[in-house]
Formats: C-alpha cells, sequence, structure tokens
C-alpha cells in the first residue's frame, strides 16, 4: 500500500471528503484543484492513480488527461457531474480509464480506484504464454483451461453452478442467452421458472465481480432477450 | 291524466274561441233576421203559455168578428167559404135565427162544448167575452186606444160599428149598401148577431186553412227562435269567457296552427286567396239576403259560405301574425334555389364555380333559341309579316342574341380560369394544413385571387417562424433542466460523501447513527429524484434515445420480476403473475422498458394495502400486448386528477416514498417506445396498463 493518488476537483469540500476516504484505506493522497496544479503534480513519480474532475476552471479535465497522456500512462478515472452516454465515451476516448458519475456512491468510488491499481500491478504479472488464451473484459480475465476467474488480477471464488454459468458467458463473450438456455446448459434439464433461478445465481455473482453490484458493467441483462457477459476493451 | 289535460288545453280553449264567435255571429244574424221580420215586438207574446193570451189570438178573433160580420151584410154566405170547426166555432144569427154556422152546439151562452174553453158573443151592439166561465172585460173605461186594447170591436165609445166592420175611418171604402148606423149591426133584415169559440188547445186537422192552430204554430216557432237566442248568446259568452281566461293556451293552439300555415309555399297560399275573397263576398251576401229575406238558398250555403270564409280570413290573419316574414319568403322559387344550393355542395369549390357559370349560359339558351326559331319563322313563314319595320326589330334581335352568346362564352371562360385559380389557391391551404409550409406562390399577376396568395404565403412563414420559435424555446428549456441539474449534483456528492464518512465514524451514540442513517437515505433519495427530472425532461422534448429491437414481453416481465424478487418477497403483498408460456414479441427499448416496469412494481410495493395481492398480468388482445399491474391502494384515491402528470401524488399530504415522477417517467418511456400507457382507477383499485402493438418479426429472425 502505501501508494499515491491525485484527487483533481474544483470543489474543495469533495476533494476533502475523497481524501479522507482514501487516506482511510491506507493510501496517500496529493490534492490539486484545477487542471494547471494538476499537470504539475503529474510528474511525481510515486504517483500511481489520478482522480480528475471535467469541470474545472484554467484547464479543464479532459484536457488535462491528454496532456499527462502524453507523458504517463497510470491510470486516470474521471469524475464528472455529466452522466450521458456521450459525455462517457468523450472521457473514455480521451484516455481515461473509468468514468464515474457525481453523485457516486463513495464506497463504489473507493472500490474502483482499488481495481484499477490492482490491474495497474498485476498486469505486469501477466504471463503472456501461459494466458494467451484466456479470455479478458476489462478487469475481468479468465481461463477456460484453468476454469479460473480474475477480477483485477484476485481469484474470485465461485460456486460450482456459478462457475458454469460464467464459464459459459466468458466463453461466448458478449452472445446473448435466454435464461432457458442458460438453465439447461447449467442444470441438464428444461427449465421450470429458470428466470428466477437464473436470476438469483446471477445477483450472487455480480456481488462477487461487480464494482456496483446495483449498476452493473459485466455482467448483464438484455431485457426482454436474456443475460451476458460484457465484452468490455481495455485502453491500450 | 294531469299532462293529457295539460296537452289538451290549448286545443280546449281555441275550440271554446270558435264556438263562441260562431255562436255570437248566429245570435247576431238570428236578431238581425228577427228585427228584420219584426218578431221582437210580439216576442213578449211568445212567451205567454195560453195562446189566448197573445196578441195575435185577439187580432185574429176580431178579424174573425168582422170577416163574418161582413158576410152576414153582404148576403154571400155559400158552403164553400164555411170551414168545419175543430178548433174555431162560429155561429151567425138575425133576430135569432141562424144565418150560417159551422156547429151545431154553439150557443151564446150556456155550456161550450167539449175542449173549448173561449167565447165571443156579439149581441149587435157590443161583444161580451168569457174565458174559462168567466167573463173577461175588455172594454175598460170605454174607450179604443189602439196602443193599449186589441179588441177592435164595437162598443166603445170612440168606435162605431162602422168602423169595425170595415177598419178604423174607413167608411169612405165600405161597399156596404146599408146606411151607417152608430152602434148597431143592423140589415135590411134585421140585427145580426155572432157567436164565437175557441178551443183550448188547437189541434191539426188537414182540412186547410186553420187560423188557430197556424196561430199556435206560429207562437211555437216563435218561442223556439226566442230560447235559440237566448241560449246562444248566453252560451257564445260563456265559450268567449273560457277562451279570455285560458288566452295564453289559445295563443300556443294559435302557433302550432300558424307553424302548419307556415310550411305551405307562398304561391299556393296567394292561390287560395282568391276564393277565400270570393267566400267573404258570398258570405256577407248571404248573411244580408238572410238578414232581410230568410233562408232562400238551401241551407247547406248557409252553414258552409260564411264559416268559410270567417275562419279562411282568421288563419291568414293568424298565419301572418307568427310567421311574419316567413310567410313571403318561404315559397316555391326559394325550394328550388334550396334544392339547387344542396346539390352543388356535392362538387368541390371550383366545380362548383365552373357549373355555375355553365348554368348561366345554359339558362340563356332557351331565350336565345327561342328568338332564333322566331326570327326564322316569321322570315320563312310568312310573306305578310314582311313590313319592314319588324325585319329590321328582327335582325337587331338576332344581334342582341349572338352578342348575348359571345358576352356569356367570355364570362365562362374568365370565371374558368378564377375556378382554376381558386383550386389552385385551396390546393396551397390543404398543403399547410399538412404542414408543408414552403410552397411558392405560383399564381398569375392578373389573377382574381394574387392577393389571397400572397397572405397565404405570409400566414405561411409565419406559422414556420413560431414553429421555430417553439423548437428553440423547447431547446432550451432542456439545456435549462441539464443545467441546474448539474448544478445540484455537485453539492449532493459531498452531501453524500460526507454522510458516508459519517456513517464510517465508531463510538456515536445510538441516536447519532440514526441521524446520519436518515442523511444518507435522503440524500440517496434526491439523487435518485434529481436524476429522475433530468430524464423526464430529456424524454418529454424527444431528446431520450431509444434503441428499438424484437425482444420478448413475457421474458421482459419475468426478467424485472425476478431482478426485484428480494423487494418483492420483503414486502406483506403477494404478487399474482398471469404470464404466458409463449413469446410475446414487440419492438421496444429493454432497458426503458426495464424501468417501466420496475417504477410500477415499485409503486405497487409502496402503496399497496397490507397482505393485498398485486396483479401482473399480459395478455394478447387484437394484435396488442397488454400488460397489466393492479394492486389495491394503501390509501384512498382521489377522484378524477391524472396520476401521471409530473409529481402528482396519490395522496398529497405524503411526505414519504416517491417523488411523483415515477408513473409520469413509466408513462414517457412506454410512448418513446412506441406503446401507450394510462392509468384506471376503480375505488380502490389501481391499475397500470401498458399496451404494445405486436411485432410482426418472427421468433427465428429474433434468434440472429
Amino acid at each position: 500500500m502505501n501508494e499515491c493518488v491525485l484527487v483533481v476537483d474544483d470543489d474543495r469540500e469533495i476533494v476533502k471528503a475523497i481524501s479522507i476516504l482514501l487516506e482511510k484505506e491506507g493510501y496517500r493522497v496529493l490534492k490539486a484543484y484545477n487542471g494547471m496544479e494538476a499537470l504539475d503534480l503529474a510528474l511525481d513519480p510515486s504517483l500511481r492513480l489520478i482522480l480528475m474532475d471535467v469541470m474545472m476552471p484554467q484547464l479543464d479535465g479532459l484536457s488535462a488527461v491528454l496532456k499527462i497522456r502524453e507523458q504517463r500512462n497510470l491510470p486516470i478515472i474521471v469524475l464528472s457531474a455529466k452522466s450521458e452516454d456521450s459525455d462517457k465515451i468523450l472521457g473514455l476516448s480521451m484516455g481515461a480509464d473509468d468514468y464515474v458519475a457525481k453523485p457516486f456512491h463513495p464506497q463504489e468510488l473507493v472500490a474502483r480506484v482499488r481495481s484499477q491499481l490492482r490491474r495497474y500491478t498485476s498486469l505486469g504479472d501477466v504471463n503472456a504464454a501461459g494466458r494467451a488464451k484466456a479470455v479478458v473484459t476489462g478487469r475481468l480475465r479468465y481461463d477456460p483451461e484453468t476454469r479460473e476467474l480474475l477480477a483485477d488480477g484476485e481469484p474470485v471464488r465461485l460456486t460450482a453452478t456459478e462457475l458454469k454459468i460464467v464459464d459459459l458467458l466468458m466463453r461466448n463473450l458478449g452472445r446473448i442467452f435466454p435464461a432457458e438456455e442458460i438453465y439447461r446448459r447449467v442444470w441438464n434439464e428444461e427449465a421450470f421458472a429458470a428466470e428466477n433461478t437464473v436470476m438469483v445465481h446471477i445477483r450472487r455473482i455480480r456481488e462477487k465481480i461487480e464494482l456496483n453490484t446495483k449498476e452493473p458493467e459485466y455482467l448483464k441483462v438484455v431485457w426482454g432477450i436474456g443475460y451476458k457477459m460484457e465484452k468490455i476493451e481495455a485502453r491500450c | 291524466m294531469d299532462t293529457k289535460w295539460k296537452k289538451s288545453r290549448p286545443a280546449v280553449s281555441f275550440f271554446c274561441f270558435v264556438l263562441g264567435v260562431s255562436l255570437l255571429v248566429l245570435s247576431g244574424l238570428l236578431a238581425g233576421y228577427g228585427a228584420a221580420h219584426d218578431y221582437w215586438g210580439s216576442a213578449l207574446d211568445a212567451l205567454k203559455r195560453d195562446y189566448q193570451d197573445t196578441a195575435a189570438f185577439q187580432t185574429q178573433i176580431t178579424d174573425q168578428l168582422q170577416s163574418l160580420r161582413q158576410t152576414a151584410q153582404r148576403g154571400d154566405w155559400d158552403e164553400t167559404h164555411f170551414f168545419d170547426g175543430k178548433n174555431l166555432l162560429y155561429q151567425v144569427c138575425r133576430d135569432g135565427k141562424v144565418l150560417f154556422s159551422n156547429t151545431h152546439e154553439l150557443s151564446p151562452s150556456g155550456a161550450l162544448p167539449e175542449g173549448f174553453n173561449f167565447r165571443l158573443y156579439f149581441d149587435g151592439e157590443k161583444v161580451t167575452v168569457e174565458k174559462d166561465g168567466e167573463a173577461l172585460d175588455i172594454y175598460g173605461d170605454g174607450y179604443y186606444r189602439p196602443e193599449e186594447n186589441d179588441w177592435f170591436v164595437p162598443g166603445y165609445h170612440n168606435l162605431t160599428a162602422e168602423d169595425t166592420l170595415y177598419g178604423y175611418g174607413n167608411h169612405a171604402s165600405t161597399q156596404a149598401a146599408a146606411t151607417p148606423t152608430p152602434s148597431t149591426d143592423r140589415s135590411a133584415a134585421g140585427r145580426v148577431t155572432v157567436c164565437i169559440a175557441a178551443a183550448r188547445e188547437p189541434v191539426y186537422w188537414d182540412a186547410g186553412y186553420d187560423p188557430l192552430y197556424q196561430l199556435v204554430e206560429g207562437l211555437y216557432r216563435a218561442r223556439t227562435a226566442l230560447s235559440l237566442l237566448a241560449i246562444f248568446p248566453i252560451a257564445g259568452l260563456i265559450c268567449l269567457a273560457v277562451y279570455v281566461v285560458r288566452r295564453r293556451d289559445k295563443a300556443l293552439a294559435d302557433q302550432a296552427i300558424a307553424s302548419v300555415t307556415g310550411r305551405i309555399w307562398l304561391e299556393i297560399k296567394l292561390l287560395l286567396l282568391i276564393p277565400l275573397g270570393l267566400s267573404i263576398f258570398g258570405a256577407f251576401f248571404l248573411c244580408f239576403s238572410f238578414v232581410f229575406f230568410g233562408l232562400e238558398r238551401p241551407l247547406s250555403t248557409y252553414l258552409l259560405l260564411p264559416p268559410a270564409a270567417l275562419w279562411g280570413s282568421y288563419l291568414v290573419v293568424n298565419d301572418l301574425r307568427y310567421n311574419g316574414r316567413r310567410c313571403f319568403t318561404h315559397n316555391f322559387c326559394s325550394a328550388c334555389v334550396q334544392l339547387f344550393r344542396t346539390g352543388e355542395l356535392r362538387y368541390p369549390v371550383q366545380r362548383r364555380l365552373a357549373r355555375r357559370a355553365v348554368w348561366q349560359f345554359v339558362s340563356a339558351l332557351p331565350f336565345i333559341i327561342a328568338a332564333a326559331l322566331f326570327a326564322a319563322l316569321t322570315l320563312f313563314g310568312g310573306y305578310f309579316y314582311y313590313y319592314s319595320g319588324l325585319t329590321v326589330l328582327l335582325f337587331l334581335c338576332c344581334l342582341g342574341g349572338v352578342a348575348l352568346i359571345a358576352v356569356q362564352v367570355l364570362l365562362l371562360r374568365r370565371s374558368k380560369q378564377s375556378a382554376a385559380d381558386l383550386g389552385v389557391l385551396l390546393d396551397r391551404i390543404d398543403a399547410v394544413h399538412a404542414g408543408a409550409l414552403d410552397q411558392a406562390s405560383s399564381l398569375p399577376e392578373d389573377s382574381d385571387l394574387r392577393q389571397a396568395a400572397e397572405a397565404l404565403g405570409d400566414i405561411e412563414s409565419g406559422i414556420r417562424s413560431a414553429l421555430e420559435e417553439q423548437t428553440r424555446s423547447e431547446r432550451m428549456k432542456v439545456e435549462l433542466i441539464a443545467n441546474v441539474s448539474h448544478d445540484l449534483k455537485t453539492p449532493l456528492t459531498s452531501i453524500i460523501s460526507y454522510a458516508e464518512l459519517l456513517s464510517q465514524e465508531s463510538g456515536l451514540p445510538r441516536h447519532v447513527q440514526d441521524y446520519i442513517r436518515i442523511l444518507n437515505e435522503k440524500a440517496e433519495r434526491l439523487k435518485i429524484m434529481v436524476q429522475e427530472v433530468f430524464e423526464v425532461s430529456k424524454a418529454a422534448s424527444g431528446n431520450l434515445p431509444v434503441h428499438l429491437e424484437t425482444l420478448d414481453l413475457a421474458k421482459l416481465l419475468r426478467q424485472t420480476m425476478a431482478d426485484m424478487a428480494e423487494a418483492i418477497e420483503a414486502s406483506r403483498l403477494t404478487f399474482r403473475p398471469q404470464l404466458p408460456d409463449q413469446p410475446v414479441l414487440i419492438q421496444a427499448d429493454g432497458d426503458r422498458l426495464y424501468r417501466v416496469f420496475q417504477n410500477l412494481i415499485q409503486n405497487a410495493l409502496q402503496y399497496s394495502l397490507d397482505g393485498s395481492r398485486v396483479y401482473l398480468s399480459l395478455s394478447v388482445q387484437e394484435n396488442s400486448a397488454v400488460v397489466r399491474v393492479q394492486n389495491t391502494s394503501k390509501d384512498e384515491l382521489p377522484d378524477g386528477i391524472d396520476f401521471t402528470a409530473r409529481f402528482v401524488r396519490g395522496d398529497e399530504s405524503r411526505t414519504d416514498g416517491g417523488s411523483g415522477l415515477g408513473l409520469s417517467i413509466a408513462r414517457t418511456f412506454t410512448e418513446a417506445c412506441g406503446g401507450a400507457f394510462r392509468v384506471e382507477v376503480v375505488a380502490d383499485l389501481f391499475a397500470a396498463v401498458v399496451t404494445f402493438p405486436l411485432s410482426k418479426v418472427s421468433a427465428q429472425e429474433k434468434q440472429s
């Protein structure tokens, strides 16, 4: 631990709140209140992650992200009151690794910080040869041969049924499965009240792999059709 | 019974009026007749019970006396003069010896024959009258005055026997050979006495002349006439009194009659006026003749003509009074015009104008043809018409006809052009009405409708700018709400963050922890509300991105219920889903639709009566999928409010629970996906009904 995190926001109170939250988790927090200050502080070698607000004076967050990206590769989480899909896409395409809308759940923010940091550090441990066949989506990594699921590099403990479901969905990343088919493949019998049973398991899986169970990013419901595991491209 | 009486009141009143007037008129006529024939002089007479008290009787007896005396004087009696007495008996004697008589039973004194109660005895000087056994005093004070006494008999001091024989003052006209003697009737042969008796009740016997019976009959007739004359006016007056009391009812009857007569054409009414006028004249003439001459014509004419005249005039006056101008405007010609106009309406405007122009031409044609025919006939038909003046006239007529035709053709062409222009203008108006706002003005410079076309162009640009203004303001509204919600989110972030920090503090007393929990809850609620407001404004302005795809509505509902299974389990409600096993395919945005039903189920969970049931059903009806979420409300549902309007809550005083936007969002999202949303409230039952048209895409296509 003792990793260093930079928090940038023109609202001092928010910066303070986030800092307290992160310091409680054991991180060291640097504070900036506009884009220019952020640029200065971003050069600190011990910095591991940046939390950047978008709407700031002097230099707005996205331009700062662009600038920082020229020099450093650390994970950047963008905070913004704008929650439109278009804003999210814009932020991510500018170089952010994640986009969190305000107001956020503080716990969720902390979880994301942790997730990003873990991914960043554990990414270096990747053995390209051994893990070539693994299915990667965002922070999740699944090896079909070892039947092992990693979230942010950390293994996830799944029950047998849960694993079967994850296996099915990860092998067919992005494909939508109706509940009846999942049931048939997992329980080997015809579905009866498939939705409820499957949903129960999916809820449990979400609790284990998602950062925010109420707003799942990976294990999604396609309403009226079925379920799928979202394919999220990592930033190159 | 009451309404029937009410309905017939006008009729009754009217009838009384008619009857009253008729009776009064009749009485007037009768009175006139009576006056003309001098009935009324002897009116009182007719009322006397005993005919023998009447003046007519007295006159009759004195006449008889006179005639008998004359006959005795002349000496020219024979059998043919006598008449068999049934009602009137007489006996003429001279010096005690019977000269002639029509009975054997009569004597000057003593008992009268059976059925007779009146006797007059002339003993040569004076007269004694006896009625019912008692003598009547006829002389009074002895002087005869015509106005007082009716007994024109000898015995008065101022009347001589001569006077009474041949008439008062008629001495000169007597043919008697006898010398006038003061008081006695002496002929050469002696003193003449006459005895006359009259029956108590004359009877009819078929022997020709019977004066007494005729007298009685006449009295009887007069009595009838009198009684009629008494009754008629009284009845008439009563009827009129009824009419006066119920004047308004009669007015109703009048109006009803007027409405019937008002429907008749003026031409027919004018035609009927001629016989009416004639009948009025005839009626006056008839009345006049009746009064003075009695019943000359057959009775039917008297009964028909005057009433026809009277009530015909009444109808005319009534009609004019209630229909006024309409009398004159409602005629055959206007009916024809009306027919023509309604026939016209079947055609669109430009064709109507063209038709009218053609009609104009066609209507002049007969005249032209007739004139031409006439010209041809006279020119080629008869040589004796070949006067130079007439030819010139005919030639001018032909010229006039040709000119008329030319003018008609020109006008026809012009109005056709106008009709076409009008058609163009109308089409443009239709286009504007349908939404196409940028049509170029395409009417030529000299068109009649040029001004109208330009005005239309101005209207179009006005509408266009109004629309632009509207879209602009809509956009501004959305931007405003977006900015506001962003501004709200910043302090909200602080609140949530610090509330979280507070909840992480340890060692706080229990109640403080409670406060913090509440802070967290409310902050969370606020966050949701801000989100919802933003979503609603976007959806309402049409800025909500919606990705339509084919999905199974049944599956979606099952997924939603599974998703909310915990909350459903935790509530004290029983869910009764009725979902078909087969897929129900619709075109919609799954995420949005999930929100809709999540909202509805959330509503049901929050506002249902404890322990009651929530019914969720999906059915297919006539090419539509209908989802119904129905629950029993915890609180009373107010009447007549639109629950899907923004910020409308079931109970206005509630402060916990939803924001009032849930149903609004549900509705907006449903409609954005192409469905229909409505709320049905019956007593305590609250039902949200979502309808979607079924998708035509089959299941196989869906798999890809």
